[in-house]
Parts: structure tokens; sequence; C-alpha cells
């Protein structure tokens, strides 16, 4: 009997880690341009840090190949990546960038959605 | 008067969750807290310098190409940072190796400083036949 509550505490406990190391996907959409500053202390909490793939698809959930992926700071400054031929690109900022208001958007394509996984 | 030694066993049944627990634990932070140690920094306007001069280098326009490498291969999965006075941040290259961005007037003399971590290096590539996409 005890062998066995011992057997689940370190099935349980394994389980738990390998879920906190792997991490359990969150997402968020935005269609349209948004705040980076939302999206990074958002109600899961502060993602600074985090390694976040940004994902351009259409409304119809199809990868966007080579999209074009733009940063733009309030205080001026664009920097526009290019991302993989899925449509995917993976980016993580540091605290310091919440001092800035930065606005990500997609360019020369309307009715994308941007999902943003970590 | 007899002594008698008893050994009893490290891996004891006792002892089995605190081992499994300190093995995972020593697990769980060795692989999630790594300590980025990053490497010579390379301001992309001094890079840029000579071609903004003679407008062979137009922002907006002209990609500029970073690819972090080591013994001549690029590397897919080393981040590239970017730092400068509006924020750090890293990118992750694409799957030919390459981080493919372009930047506007302020972001071309803003001195943005692109690191990757060590002992990988970073190349500025400049395409003479570009177009979008680079692949």
């Amino acid at each position: 009997m005890r062998l066995a509550i011992e057997k689940i505490f370190l099935l349980g406990f394994a389980a738990a880690i390998f879920l906190g190391c792997s991490g359990c996907d969150s997402s968020r959409s935005f269609q349209g341009p948004f705040q980076l500053r939302s999206l990074l202390m958002s109600n899961e909490g502060d993602l600074t840090g985090r390694k976040l793939e940004f994902q351009v698809r259409t409304t119809l959930g199809d990868p966007v190949p080579w999209a074009l992926l733009s940063l733009n700071w309030e205080d001026g400054g664009r920097i526009t990546f290019q991302t993989n031929q899925d449509g995917a690109l993976s980016l993580s900022f540091e605290k310091d960038i919440l001092e800035h208001s930065v606005t990500v958007e997609v360019e020369k394509r309307t009715n994308v959605v941007v999902n943003v996984i970590w | 008067m007899d002594t008698k030694t008893v050994m009893k066993p490290f891996f004891h049944q006792n002892n089995r969750s605190t081992v499994a627990l300190l093995c995972l634990l020593a697990a769980l932070t060795s692989s999630c807290h790594r300590e980025i140690v990053f490497g010579k920094e390379k301001d992309l306007t001094e890079d840029l310098h000579h071609r903004l001069i003679a407008r062979l280098w137009r922002p907006n326009e002209d990609p500029m190409i970073l690819v972090a490498y080591r013994a001549e291969e690029p590397m897919r999965d080393i981040p590239i940072r970017l730092t400068w006075e509006q924020g750090r941040f890293s990118v992750w290259p694409g799957d030919n190796g390459l981080v493919v961005f372009y930047m506007d007037d302020e972001a071309s003399y803003g001195h943005l400083i692109a690191q990757c971590e060590e002992p990988y290096s970073i190349a500025v590539q400049f395409r003479s036949v570009y177009g979008h996409p680079i692949r």
C-alpha cells in the first residue's frame, strides 16, 4: 500500500515537472495592430524573457509565408522582421522594452491574424 | 563483546522519494535556468555607415541579414540579441539560419547592437540581388 502511494506521488510529481518544463502552451490572437506591452503584461502574467512565437495567419487560419512583422516604437524607429515559410517568427523581450510604447503589426497585408504562442 | 555493523542501503525504500525529488529538481534547475553569456558586440550602424552614405543601402527597402555561426556553419537555434536605446530583445533565425529584417531611418542610425551567445559569432550579409522574400 505504502509503495503504491509512493509510486503515485512520484508519477504525479514527474508529470508536474514535465508540464512545468515543456509548458502548457498558451496563446493570444490579435487582428490588426496591437500594443506589445498589453501582450507582455497580459492576464497570464509577465511574459518578458519568455520565447514568444508570432504566427501570421489568414483569417481562415492558413499560414502567411515570409510575412513582414513590424515593431513600431512610438518614440521613433521601426524594425520589420521577415517570418519563415510558415509565417512564424520567435522573439523574446527584456524588461526594459516595457518602458517604451511599441506597436506590433503585419506590413503589406490586411485580413491577417497574429497568433502569439508561449 | 561483539559489535554488529548494519549497513543501511542508500537507495532504501524510505529514501526513494527524496532521491527522486532531488534528481528532478536538479534536472529542472539545470534545464530551465541557463544563464546566457553574450559574445562580442556588433554595431549595425557602423557596419552600414559607408553604405548609407553612398546610398548603397536604403532604409525601409533593403534588408539586413544576420547569421549566427560557428565554424562557418549557420546556427538555426541560436537567438540574436538586439540592443538599442529603445529596449532589448532577441530574435531566432528562420529555418535557413537567417534573421532578415528591415529598418527605417531612425533604426538604421540608432546604433543597434547585435550579439549572440558565446562561442558563436555574428555575420552581416548584404545581398546584391534581393527581393522579398529573402530565402
